[in-house]
């Protein structure tokens, strides 16, 4: 019959309940925080009903033991009539990877299938994706996922390097800096390096997918996934294509920050047909206000932008509501104020009550005139009693590991410091909605990532010839080296950074006077510094010779004088020194000493370190008109 | 297609909800045939003896589907029409017994004729077989509808006339084709943002030898003056003569009017609808999508930009010269006594029994 | 009468065609023939088409007489100046343009002698002038057919080429990355502010760069200020590139003057806008609002369509000469081609494929398929040539079978010679009788120079 051949090409999904992150704590568990509300309907909803738009029939519900009981109870409630639900569950599992191992013990996964976790939000059609799947199978046999991004707008902080043509995988970094590329990469095909694309962690997978997982026991999150098929390519043999969705809006919900950024995406439809007023009872108001039913608001009730509010709840005189989403059943008395918050259902909140960024789990019970501010986080059922003034703290409504501080019978608070088994990277990211922290990473940030130099635009190779030569210097003085193999090092090292001539000259002048590290420094005064300088700069004359011959570079020579003599006190203090004694060297020129000295430089320091030379140029000038004069005689 | 073969009601209610929330049924026509099945099966199944409970039995669930898709217009229109058959086939029936009411007589007689037949609870025997019957004459009707506005093509479009449209509505291009068939005329059909269908009806049209240009909305203005007529589809017409049609329609009916154009309306009979259109916050009336056809969700403004994307365009009655529907041509001002020979005035309020 | 100019044109004809050594030792790169027309035809003729009423030629000395002799035979409508640099010094092509400077007013076109392509030079100009570019660079995708998969004459020679890399933002044409595979060892490094600047970056080690730069003035500029640079591909674009992703990329004043590298020109400070120009930009509406603020803008015009070659190699000079003729590039009539002064008496002449210069002579009983013969030329009976480049002046005796052969000017190929895949050097005898397979033939103490 023809149902045995649907068989083979039934399309499976396997949608990963259980999230292994405490994101959501208190709001919602470790286990289920699929469940959490989003615009009042629990995330995994979300996710059933895009696989269920897309055609899929046949899913495999992951999650662990303590949750299944929800979570089947939830499933059934839904008019998912369609979706034929098999439930896996474990309670080993503490990872991703441990997950599909368990997955394909259980060989519950007959052909190529849809992994996704069970907090997507959004429309996409699975169908004709899964179908470029296998026909990119039958050209590559060795491919075995097919990742799902979101074209996003500007840096989102993930390095995807492509091929142009195929779409492949060639190199993944999650860091923010500079990314080493290998070369071959490049010279074999054209590639594309994408910043811009947003993770869905919707994955189509071949069925050599969990075998993998299974064979290589630290693969637990799908990056080390993809890191060890990328780097090990050769022995796997497996191979990763992208695909990119341009038009289309799918979203993944992992923490605070994109639970507000999804929900007022919902809010303003870009997840149609995934829109409060289709999945539930809401009706849509101008400026994406969504009543539910049975509301009473009060006549002087101010209900803003960007708000949805549950049905059968109740508002009282002169509250507002401003970019909030209420749940069901919330009872709010009368001149509260609620602005960016997520009120979950059965919350009731006493008159004169402020609330701003913050999230009130179930059932909480707010007291007159309390204040809850910036990024709290409340669980279900917590008593706050009255006149409480919350910034920034997350409570439980029963002390939840006996290490939380008691602030009413119902209200516990955790504490982070004290807590000794949380881990480093407990902190939960508020909800303050941040101006793309992008925009924050501007330009000073990218020259950290040079060495720290004085000036911020000399290009790496300069930093890296210049440290050279303070090696070569360093070491030639100690080991007294000829100078003219000092200047075989120096020249060699310039060629190999490609320095050009004065830029060398610049850098060399400022090695030789920086070669006392900053300890040695502190150790000398004034005089014993500038004898040291001066056999050092004695001992370096041929150096000096061999670059400092011309008026260009005898300007350059002083202005590396300058530049240095600006950071190091101990040469600014000798500075005047230092120029009379390589003028008596005949290092550098009158001429060039004068020019310097005239040069209107506006810095504050130039100024004073003219200052300090005019005796010098005074004097200089004074010889030089008795030579004149001699010559003229 | 559903399986209607045995499954409860409530299945089959939900199943039909979710395929029109789901956009699996796009059209209003789709979604007609749809809703006449669906009633056909429940008109079959329910057990009832007197037409007072299949009645109140109907109307539940016409309150049920039209409360959970408030905005396809279509649904109520089809189940309000249903419930009138029976009440037509119900009195048809007693009134074999007596003499019929000549319904050619004055609007007072009728009003004033006594009200007797209330409550229907007399039993009628071969009442299923009768509303069958009228059940099918009227799934014809519905499926022949846009065959019928074509027919009359002829007397409206005449030679060497240019006709301007908006997007693509099939009954405007089964029109255009019947007309296309005798007369030679230019068409002008404009695009339709953010959807574009309008490129798929100027495709057709060409195929069909007739000459059509597509321009963009916003020069539809500029070439108004040059256009004889303006035929347009609509998705539902109001009670009150005024149409709800694709977004654009109502810039270009009043553009129409200042450049005194004929505006004529193709609309079959189970697109008139009986409810008005109260307020202008439209939160009832349309039907707000994705903004993905306006801007990419990559663009770097989405953040601060609040943006609409309305499906619907409201063209109030002043606006609409002509409505050519199955039966013929009606002038705007008419609408309301057709409403009165396809609904029964009980029937507009699905929730009182 | 007022002549408003845009830009100018200069072609840089002082190249030493140092990748074809052998064809080069006598007559300069840029009067090889290719098509029977000197290679410095082909720009100057496709700069003649996009209306540029004058041009410079940067020439070296010692061959500027013939350069110019040879040119001024085609009867250009154009102005052409013919600037000698010194043939001894070492002037790469950013001297060349510094020697220059004092006459370049407005916005410059670089272009080097070698470039021979159909892409229209206005699609590269308005790239230019809707971006306000500050630099624009063609590039050419490789060929996706090659059609001519033919064996370069001369000794099989590893292919080195020095491949380049360039990283450009598709959309937006955005030049963000040019530098040469031979920077890099085994990884490349990517600066974060290369990444932030563009979210998607496309890096081609495959595209051929073309030579032909549109630059603005202050580049120019600049170059006179900074000695150090000498070459335009090698020094200064791979600077300019880099310094777009600098922290002063803004047109903004900065209160702070670094005391850096005193003399080396802050490159930022030369295309300072006057106020007039920046008032009008924040008064204007149009353009996009990130690129108005930044000084330094390259852009890479990456072309699919159009067949563009550097004939500075063996291999694309030999390329070049296959498909001249299939190129869209007005080659002139029909007599151009095979010139009527030509005395063509064989029988066996393939008049589609060939070309043949004036005061040529070909005697019967030859057969001549697929090859450029020049002017002055002498082909005697019983011969055979076949896919060959015959340049002005060369004499080939009877009983000679020619296969895939480059003679330069003025050889003799003696009688009953059978070379095949060969380089025959200007102004050599090659003794009769001999068989040669893969080799180039020159003389001896020419080799020395090599």
């Amino acid at each position: 019959m023809s149902s045995k051949v649907e068989k083979q090409d039934v399309l499976q999904a396997v949608v990963v309940a259980s999230f292994f992150h405490k994101n959501f704590w208190p709001a919602a568990g470790k286990d289920d925080s699929c469940l959490v509300p989003m615009v009042n309907k629990p995330l995994l909803y979300y996710t059933l009903d895009l696989l269920e738009s897309s055609g899929i029939v046949d899913v495999v519900l992951f999650c662990s033991s303590c949750s299944t009981d929800r979570i089947k109870t939830f499933v059934r409630d839904t008019s998912f009539h369609r979706l034929n639900v098999t439930y896996s569950s474990s309670d080993t599992c503490r990872s991703f990877g441990d997950v599909l191992r368990h997955l394909d013990a259980c060989a519950l996964i007959r052909n190529d299938f849809v992994l996704l976790w069970g907090n997507v939000i959004g429309k996409l059609s699975l169908l004709p994706l899964v179908k470029q799947f296998k026909e990119l199978r039958q050209r590559d046999k060795g491919a075995v996922m097919t990742l799902i991004y979101q074209q996003g707008n500007s840096d989102t902080g993930q390095t995807l390097v492509l091929s142009s043509d195929s779409h492949r995988v060639l190199f993944h970094n999650k860091s923010r800096g500079k990314i080493n590329l290998p070369l071959e990469l490049v010279l074999n095909e054209t590639v594309q390096i994408r910043r811009d694309l947003l993770e869905t962690n919707i994955a189509i997978c071949s069925t050599a997918v969990p075998p993998l997982f299974a064979d290589n026991f630290d693969f637990q999150t799908k990056d080390d996934f993809v890191k060890g098929l990328l780097i090990n390519e050769e022995i796997l043999n497996s191979t990763l294509y992208v695909h990119i969705i341009d038009k289309g809006y799918v979203n993944e919900v992992f923490d605070w920050p994109s639970y507000q950024k999804a929900s007022h995406d919902i809010l303003h439809r870009w997840s149609y047909p995934q829109v409060p007023e289709i999945i539930d009872k809401y009706s849509l108001r101008y400026g994406n206000v969504y009543f539910g039913e049975n509301l009473k608001l009060a006549l002087t009730c101010d209900v803003g932008n960007d708000t949805v509010i549950g049905s059968d709840s109740i508002f009282g005189n002169g509250t507002s509501i401003f970019k909030s989403i209420i749940g069901k059943n919330c009872n709010i008395g009368n001149n509260v104020v609620i602005e960016n918050s997520y009120l979950f259902n059965g919350v009731n909140v006493k008159d004169n009550s402020v609330i701003q960024y913050s999230v009130i789990g179930e059932n909480c019970l707010i007291k007159e005139n309390s204040t809850i501010i910036d990024s709290c986080i409340l669980g279900s059922n917590v008593v706050i009693e009255s006149t409480t003034e919350l910034k920034q703290k997350q409570l439980c409504s029963s002390n939840f590991n006996n290490k939380m501080i008691k602030l009413s019978p119902k209200a516990y608070v955790y504490d982070a410091e004290n807590d000794s088994d949380s881990d480093g990277e407990q902190e939960t990211s508020g909800l303050r909605y941040h101006k793309k922290s992008c925009s924050s990473y501007s330009y000073s940030s990218s020259d950290n990532d040079d060495t720290a130099s004085i000036v911020a635009s000399i290009p790496d190779d300069t930093c890296m010839f210049y440290s050279e030569v303070v090696d070569s210097l360093i070491r030639g003085f100690e080991d007294h080296v000829h100078c003219d193999n000092l200047i075989l090092e120096i020249n060699s090292s310039r060629y190999a950074y490609n320095i050009n001539y004065r830029e060398a000259n610049f850098q060399v002048i400022r090695a030789m006077l920086t070669l006392n590290n900053k300890a040695e420094l502190k150790a000398l005064n004034q005089v014993r510094y500038y004898a040291q300088l001066q056999s050092q700069l004695d001992y370096f004359m041929p150096v000096l010779k061999n670059y400092i011959k011309n008026m260009d570079s005898c300007e350059d020579c002083l202005s590396a004088i300058e530049d240095v003599a600006k950071c190091e006190d101990m040469l600014n203090t000798v500075v005047v020194k230092v120029i009379h004694h390589l003028y008596d060297m005949n290092v550098l020129s009158e001429e060039s000493i004068l020019k310097w000295h005239q040069k209107d430089e506006d810095g504050p320091f130039s100024k004073i370190i003219r200052d300090k030379t005019s005796k010098l140029v005074e004097w200089l000038k004074d010889a030089e008109e008795e030579t004149d004069s001699d010559d003229s005689s | 297609m559903l399986d209607i073969i045995d499954e409860p009601h409530e299945m089959l209610l939900d199943n039909y909800i979710s395929n029109i929330k789901r956009k699996k049924w796009e059209n209003n026509y789709t979604i007609a045939e749809e809703t006449v099945k669906l009633f056909r099966h429940f008109i079959d199944t329910i057990k009832w003896s007197t037409t007072k409970e299949l009645l109140n039995q109907l109307r539940d669930y016409g309150m049920k589907i039209t409360s959970a898709l408030p905005l396809q217009f279509i649904v109520g229109n089809i189940v309000r029409r249903i419930l009138n058959i029976i009440r037509e086939e119900y009195i048809d029936a007693r009134k074999n017994t007596e003499e019929e009411i000549d319904l050619q007589d004055s609007l007072h007689k009728i009003v004033s004729s006594e009200d007797d037949i209330d409550d229907y609870n007399t039993i009628v025997p071969e009442l299923k077989l009768s509303i069958f019957e009228h059940l099918d004459e009227f799934q014809v009707e519905i499926e022949s509808s846009n065959e019928d506005i074509a027919k009359q093509a002829l007397e409206h479009i005449h030679s060497n006339e240019i006709i301007l449209t908006v997007g693509k509505s099939s009954e405007v291009e089964m029109f255009l084709k019947k007309a296309a068939k005798d007369r030679t005329f230019e068409v002008f059909v404009t695009e339709c943002a953010p959807l574009n269908h309008g490129r798929q009806l100027a495709l057709n049209l060409s195929k069909h030898k007739i000459q059509s240009t597509l321009i963009p909305d916003s020069t539809m203005f500029g070439i108004m003056s040059r256009v004889n007529k303006v035929i347009i589809g609509v998705d539902s017409v109001m009670a009150n003569g005024g149409l709800r049609t694709f977004n654009g329609c109502h810039a270009v009916s009043l553009a129409a009017a200042h450049y005194s154009v004929p505006v004529i309306v193709l609309a079959p009979m189970y697109k008139l609808s009986s409810r008005y259109l109260c307020s202008y916050n439209q939160d009832a009336f349309n039907e707000f999508v994705s903004p993905d056809g306006v801007l990419n969700y990559s663009d770097s403004v989405v953040s601060k930009v609040d943006v609409y994307n309305p499906t619907y365009d409201y063209v109030p009655p002043e606006n609409v010269t002509l409505f050519i529907s199955n039966n013929g041509g009606h002038s705007p001002s008419y609408v309301y006594r057709l409403l009165s020979e396809i609904y029964h005035p009980l029937d507009y309020d699905l929730s009182i029994h | 009468m007022q002549n408003w100019l845009e830009f100018q044109a200069v072609v840089m004809a002082a190249g030493k065609g140092s990748r074809i050594p052998e064809m080069t030792a006598t007559k300069p790169k840029c009067l090889l023939p290719v098509g029977n027309k000197p290679m410095i035809y082909y720009p100057l003729k496709m700069l003649e088409n996009a209306g540029f009423s004058e041009t410079k030629i940067i020439v070296t000395d010692n061959y500027a007489s013939d350069i110019q002799e040879e040119v001024d035979r085609f009867g250009f409508e154009m102005n052409l100046n013919f600037i000698p640099i010194p043939s001894d010094e070492d002037w790469g092509t950013a001297d060349s343009l510094r020697h220059i400077a004092d006459y370049i007013l407005t916005d410059v076109i670089v272009l080097s002698c070698d470039l021979i392509t159909d892409v229209d030079l206005h699609n590269v100009l308005n790239v230019y002038r809707n971006n306000n570019a500050s630099l624009v660079s063609l590039y050419f995708s490789p060929p996706q057919d090659d059609q001519y998969i033919f064996t370069v004459p001369g000794p099989k020679s590893k292919n080195k080429l020095e491949k380049d890399i360039i990283g450009y933002d598709s959309k937006t044409s955005r030049l963000l990355l040019m530098a040469s595979a031979s920077d890099y060892e085994e990884t490349m490094l990517l600066s974060s502010s290369l990444l932030y600047k563009c979210s998607n970056i496309t890096l081609c080690s495959q595209l051929l760069d073309s030579h032909m730069y549109v630059m603005k003035r202050w580049l120019v500029n600049y170059l006179v200020k900074d000695k150090n640079i000498s070459t335009l591909k090698g020094e200064l674009l791979p600077f300019v590139v880099k310094k777009q992703l600098s922290k002063h990329c803004k047109n903004v004043e900065s209160s702070e003057k670094f005391v850096e590298e005193n003399e080396k020109p802050d490159i930022f400070n030369i295309p300072k806008e006057s106020d007039i120009e920046n008032k009008i930009r924040s008064l204007s509406s149009f353009g996009s609002m990130i690129n108005s603020e930044e000084v330094i803008k390259c852009f890479a015009f990456v072309v699919n369509s159009n067949i563009g070659v550097r004939a500075n190699t063996l291999y694309d000079y030999c390329r070049i000469n296959k498909i001249i003729n299939k190129l869209n590039i007005h080659l002139g009539d029909e007599k151009d081609k095979i010139s009527p002064e030509a005395k063509i008496l064989s029988n066996q002449f393939d008049r589609e494929t060939c070309f043949v210069g004036s005061n040529t002579t070909i005697m019967e009983k030859t057969s001549i398929k697929n090859s450029t013969i020049g002017s002055r030329c002498t082909v005697n009976s019983k011969t055979r040539v076949t896919d060959c480049i015959l340049m002005n002046g060369v004499i080939i005796e009877e009983r000679c079978v020619l296969q895939n052969c480059i003679v330069c000017h003025d050889a003799i190929i003696s009688a009953g010679c059978d070379l095949k895949d060969c380089l025959i050097s200007g102004n050599f005898k090659v003794p009769p009788g001999e068989k040669h397979y893969n080799e180039v033939l020159t003389a001896v103490d020419r080799l020395m120079e090599i």
